[in-house]
């Protein structure tokens, strides 16, 4: 218990289209899949919406990493909105990059709405990842 | 005239039942939607993924206007329209009257389950002591008595399986919500109906039955919904491909074609399977590089629009292609590995070991459909699908009864939307009439409360028994919840979905003058309508309330971590208060309709939407290129649907002149054309003249233009002609006799220059073949091929024509025929790959099989309406699945040749799913949009035009005047890709606001 306490937890934000990873999350409760409670979900209606300025006012905000969750390429409600957000996020990535900052915190991910278990698994792992990394700089370095 | 009744019974609730309800339900009819399954889906829900993207996209099925009315929720999951009502787990026991005056007798099995009360708290099934084969997963997983099939479904109440159930009252017991009642008795309901839609769909072949593979005794032995189920990520394996007999991944996988199809007891082509077959073997060349994946068929037919181009994918990815059939498999009882036993196309056997075979089994009628064609007295084929007289195949034989989907013969996705749309306009047209029997729409008295210090937000929490209270921290999260900016009340209750509560919740807001509420409880669409209704009552809008999940997204997946768990709760509750917060009330726009429908095309197609458009009152100009209605169809005589096509065109043509409510204007052109759905603007070109007309929708139906052969010496040597030449020569009784006549497929089609399949050229030739046979029986014939496209029940008449003595060969496209031309015959040379050597034949006639190409003119038109082409110049549908008659611009619709090859029959549906499509929007008073839309800060925006090319639906343009953006409300389907995009902030979704966004993201943060 008190090694849990120690334990550094992430803040993490998580953009999810409506169509496809809002319904998987669903589909992980239903199915009991289980995944540790650090992601908080905004429900947008497409992973396109997610402005590059929404991801950086996140981790600005003390976010320590972003999670945007859409539909598989050629499955988009929009016909192609997650194209869209798969170069704006390239793009953003790019920049951090630049920047000297870590777009190891960004995460883009296509899961579909039968995909719970994947949704879960997901959630687990950019958990883990963002632990290792440690909290993130970018809330206490940067005002805008 | 006759008082008809507004109502249609839809029976089968899979793809084409929902587009039928929704089709009909859109244009303001009420429909009863049955089905036998606890939920709707159907088979495809079994699926996740299909041809072209390998992705879902069944949501693309929701309607775009007045969407706010219908569930905006993935369609796996639920349907929900004010005009559709949908009965699950019932059966039509009795079927009186007549078209326009039905009354169906319902049985509604009961779940034994309360709906209304179930928590879907999976205590029941835990305690279950039964367990038996899920059904769901084709038997590759356990289940209990008391259980949910689908588990994406809304709602998710448990039902219990009478059969096997033993009665022990464990769950009554367990159950916290006292919803199971056991015997609970079955009901019966009555329904007056005008119309009734059967798409009850077909099952797969009990694959025991073709013992020879050892389906049932082998393990590794499998159907092709098993291998979909094991390659869901929500399967039972969690989409890893297991061997059932050692779960180990195999390597060598065979995937056997027309299991129980194309053979003797069913005579008939089961149509879905090459394609199916396709996709899977590129998943699993995807998912398993090392894998190696061989398909073992006889023909692939890959017939549909850019079907071909799939099959050659599947080429380059890798997937291995043999053509034979498989005539048994043996195990090794050992390694449990499989010998397949087969005959290669040259009659070589072969013996090959596989580590894991998969069976495409036949589509055939189910026990169900069976029983509803007695109940009903609709006639049924020799193999037991609904009987369809004539080109109209989505008739029956009983008047006012349609048939779409896989009823009345294995149907693919696409066809089966085509089909249903088509039967839904059949019934249209009878009740048309009739007044129409729409649901009630609630009036909401809005809250005026646009100011952030007027808001006054409710917050109740449920507790759902146990299952979240003993993880989220109730009282904590209560506490927290008090201290947010303008929340007035928080209350915790013990099941909020409960009637009595949820009654009492209803007095507690109307009393209390809150303008804002929040539900904190499961799934924001479990009982978003009950909870929708319940406000609307109180007085709060439907944008003013909001559900935050503490269920499926919180309860139930951290069930190790209370105090994150709680901190989460928090956040979530305190982003919503914010949301709501800023949130002024949403107003949905409307715009004016004009009812009537510019048809571009006078052939068949165009011609029949026409006529279906002016069956439900709606009138129409049609323009026509040429001096006379007809098109294509003008030229053809017979047809392998043994009806004349001569007597249907001219009956069509008559019926469209003397109909008042069209306008046909010969020798005319679309010269021009603006505007949106609603209210478009044309300028129709006749000659000099030039007149303007204004209409709410466009149907193009331009077909497309004969494919002129330049092989063969064709238009050099008199003995070389076309398919259509030579049904002309036999109506004309000009062929005379003689004595050998060789056809040669896919000539300038599935080619370099056209790769894709003309549909109905094979038909064309058996077609001709046999009309030949029967005047001339001692005329050899032989047809040269690549694959006999012979889909459905085209497969009967492909026998008939190898029984009346026709020879099909093969030739492999890289060594095409060649033709030399003697004095006395032409000779035709080709390499047989079943015989050895090549093959010479003397002919005294040769015919090609030519197809269609698109028509230059098309470019014209989709430059005139900012639409895309394919790569082959046909118009491009938005989405070939679930909107094959659709383009991305609202309010245009494609249908004929000019969308893609099809035979008279296909033409004819999908004339009727266009029209359809059309009287949706133009049957309306006026076109509702949805709530969040976006809209433009005209301060802020500096008109650079980013937004318009990121937009999907061309809602948006610019006022070059006075500079800045505008947007089409009715087109705008609010996905907020121009928010993403704007430079300064001016583009923005309502309920949507980078503002809020903002501020939910801080919030989300500071607990």
């Amino acid at each position: 218990m008190a090694e849990k306490k120690e334990q550094f937890e992430p803040k993490i934000i998580g953009f999810l289209c409506n169509w496809c990873t809002a319904s998987a999350a669903d589909l992980a409760g239903t199915t009991r899949a289980q995944y540790p409670p650090n992601m908080h979900p905004i429900r947008v209606m497409c992973s396109g919406t997610v402005d590059p300025m929404y991801v950086l006012k996140a981790l600005l905000s003390g976010a320590d990493s972003v999670m945007i969750g859409g539909c598989h390429p050629g499955d988009c409600h929009y016909v192609s909105g997650n194209y869209k957000a798969r170069r704006k996020i390239a793009m953003l990535k790019q920049i951090f990059k630049s920047l000297g900052l870590d777009e190891n915190r960004i995460w883009l991910r296509w899961i579909s709405a039968s995909e719970g278990p994947e949704f879960a698994r997901f959630i687990r792992q950019i958990t883990e990842e963002t632990r290792k990394q440690g909290p993130s700089p970018m809330a206490s370095d940067w005002t805008v | 005239m006759q008082e008809k009744n507004g109502a249609v019974l839809v029976i089968g609730a899979g793809v084409g039942g929902i587009r039928s309800s929704l089709d009909l339900a859109e244009s303001g009819y009420k429909v009863y939607l049955t089905d036998r399954s606890p939920g709707i889906g159907g088979t495809l829900i079994q699926l996740e993924t299909w041809f072209p993207d390998n992705q879902c996209e069944l949501c693309k099925l929701l309607p775009v206007f007045s969407r706010d009315e219908c569930s905006q929720v993935c369609l796996r999951r639920d349907l929900m329209h004010p005009n559709i009502e949908l009965i699950p787990n019932s059966r039509v026991s009795k079927l009186s009257g007549k078209e326009g005056d039905f009354k169906a007798t319902l049985n509604i099995k009961s779940r034994w389950v309360i709906e209304e009360r179930c928590t879907a708290c999976d205590l029941c099934a835990q305690v279950c002591p039964v367990e038996i084969s899920d059904e769901f997963n084709r038997g590759l997983q356990k289940r209990k008595a008391i259980y949910v099939r689908n588990p994406q479904a809304i709602p998710n109440v448990y039902i219990i399986d009478q059969e096997h159930c033993t009665k022990c009252g464990k769950c009554v017991e367990i159950c916290p919500t006292k919803a199971v009642v056991l015997n609970k008795p079955d009901e019966t309901k009555e329904l007056s109906v005008g119309a009734v839609i059967l798409s009850a769909g077909a099952t797969e072949l009990p694959a025991n039955q073709m013992g020879q593979y050892g389906y049932g005794y082998y393990a590794n032995v499998i159907t092709n919904i098993q291998l979909e189920r094991l390659l869901a990520d929500a399967g039972p394996t969690h989409g890893e491909l297991l061997r059932p007999s050692d779960n180990k991944p195999p390597r060598k996988i065979a995937i056997l074609q027309c299991v129980g199809s194309r053979d003797m007891d069913r005579n008939y082509c089961s149509e879905v399977c090459c394609m199916y077959a396709l996709k899977e073997s590129m998943m699993l060349r995807e998912r398993y590089p090392d894998a190696q994946v061989t398909i073992f068929y006889m023909d692939i037919r890959a017939f549909g629009k850019d079907y071909y181009r799939y099959h050659l994918q599947a080429k380059e990815k890798g997937v291995n292609f043999a053509r034979s059939r498989v005539s048994r498999i043996r195990e090794n009882p050992k390694t449990k590995n499989l010998f397949l036993l087969a005959r290669d196309e040259a009659g070589k056997s072969i013996s090959a070991e596989y580590d894991m075979a998969v069976l495409s089994v036949a589509q055939c009628p189910s026990p169900n459909l069976t029983e509803l064609s007695k109940v009903m007295n609709i006639s049924t084929n020799k193999w037991g699908f609904i009987d369809t007289p004539g080109f109209y195949i989505t008739h029956t034989s009983r008047p006012g009864v349609f048939v779409s989907g896989s009823a009345s013969g294995p149907s693919d996705i696409s066809e089966t939307v085509i089909k249903s749309s088509a039967a839904a306009c059949e019934a249209a047209s009878i009740l048309a009439k009739s007044q129409k029997q729409a649901a009630e729409k609630k009036t909401v008295h809005k809250h005026q409360t646009g100011k952030e210090e007027d808001v006054k937000i409710a917050v109740y929490i449920c507790q759902c028994g146990k299952e979240i209270s003993s993880i989220v921290n109730i009282e904590k999260t209560k506490e927290f919840a008090k201290k947010l900016p303008n929340v007035t009340s928080v209350e915790d209750v013990g099941f909020l979905c409960l009637p009595e509560t949820l009654d009492n919740v209803k007095q507690a807001v109307a009393k209390s003058g809150a303008n804002r509420v929040i539900f904190a409880a499961c799934a924001p669409y479990r009982y978003q309508r009950l909870f929708s209704d319940a406000l609307a009552e109180a007085g709060i809008d439907a944008s003013q309330w909001q559900l935050v999940n503490f269920q499926e997204q919180l309860a139930w997946v951290h069930k190790d971590n209370p105090t994150l768990a709680t901190r989460k709760a928090q956040n979530l509750l305190a982003m919503a208060a914010e949301r709501l917060r800023t949130q002024g009330p949403l107003e949905v726009p409307t715009a004016e309709m004009t009812h009537n429908c510019l048809v571009v095309g006078g052939g068949i197609s165009g011609m029949t939407s026409a006529l279906s458009l002016a069956d439900q009152g709606l009138d129409v100009t049609l323009v026509e290129k040429a001096g006379e209605l007809g098109g294509h169809s003008r030229n053809l005589y017979y047809d392998l649907i043994p009806d004349n096509p001569q007597a249907l065109v001219k009956g069509i043509i008559d019926k469209v002149k003397s109909n008042p409510k069209i306008k046909v204007l010969l020798n005319s052109e679309l010269s021009g054309i603006s505007g949106h759905i609603g209210h478009f603007k044309s300028q129709i070109k006749s000659g000099d003249k030039v007149e303007q007309i204004q209409h709410g929708a466009v149907i193009i139906a331009t077909g497309a233009s004969d494919y002129q052969p330049t092989e063969y010496s064709y238009g050099k040597d008199a003995r070389v002609i076309t398919q259509h030449e030579l049904q002309k020569r036999l109506a004309e009784g000009k062929l005379g006799k003689p004595a050998t006549v060789v056809m040669i497929q896919c000539v300038g089609s599935r080619n370099n220059t056209h790769p894709y399949c003309n549909r109905t050229c094979c038909s064309e030739a058996i077609t001709n073949a046999r009309k030949i046979k029967e005047l001339s029986p001692e005329t050899q014939i032989f047809i040269l091929n690549r694959d006999i496209m012979a889909y459905g029940f085209k497969e009967q008449y492909y026998t008939q024509a190898r029984e009346a003595g026709v020879l099909f060969h093969r030739y492999e496209p890289e060594s095409e025929p060649k033709v030399t031309a003697g004095e006395k015959a032409l000779t035709v040379e080709w390499p047989d790959p079943a015989l050895p050597g090549s093959l010479e034949i003397d002919a005294d006639l040769l015919v090609l099989s030519t197809g269609y190409i698109a028509n230059e003119g098309n470019a014209t038109i989709a430059k005139m309406l900012a639409i895309p082409l394919t790569e082959d110049g046909f118009f491009k549908e938005i989405d070939t699945k679930f909107r094959p008659v659709d383009v991305i611009l609202d309010g245009v619709f494609i249908t004929g040749l000019a969308n893609a090859p099809r035979s008279l029959a296909e033409k004819i549906i999908e004339a009727q799913a266009a029209a359809q499509r059309a009287a949706n929007v133009l049957s309306r008073e006026q076109l509702t949009s949805g709530r969040i839309i976006s809209e433009v800060d005209k301060r802020r925006c500096s008109c650079c035009g980013l937004c318009v090319e990121a937009c999907p639906f061309d809602a948006r343009s610019l006022n070059e005047e006075e500079h800045y953006a505008v947007v089409e409300e009715t087109l705008c389907q609010g996905c907020g890709m121009c928010v993403s995009v704007c430079p300064n902030d001016a583009a923005k979704l309502r309920g949507q606001k980078e503002k809020q966004v903002f501020s939910m993201v801080e919030i989300g943060l500071s607990a």
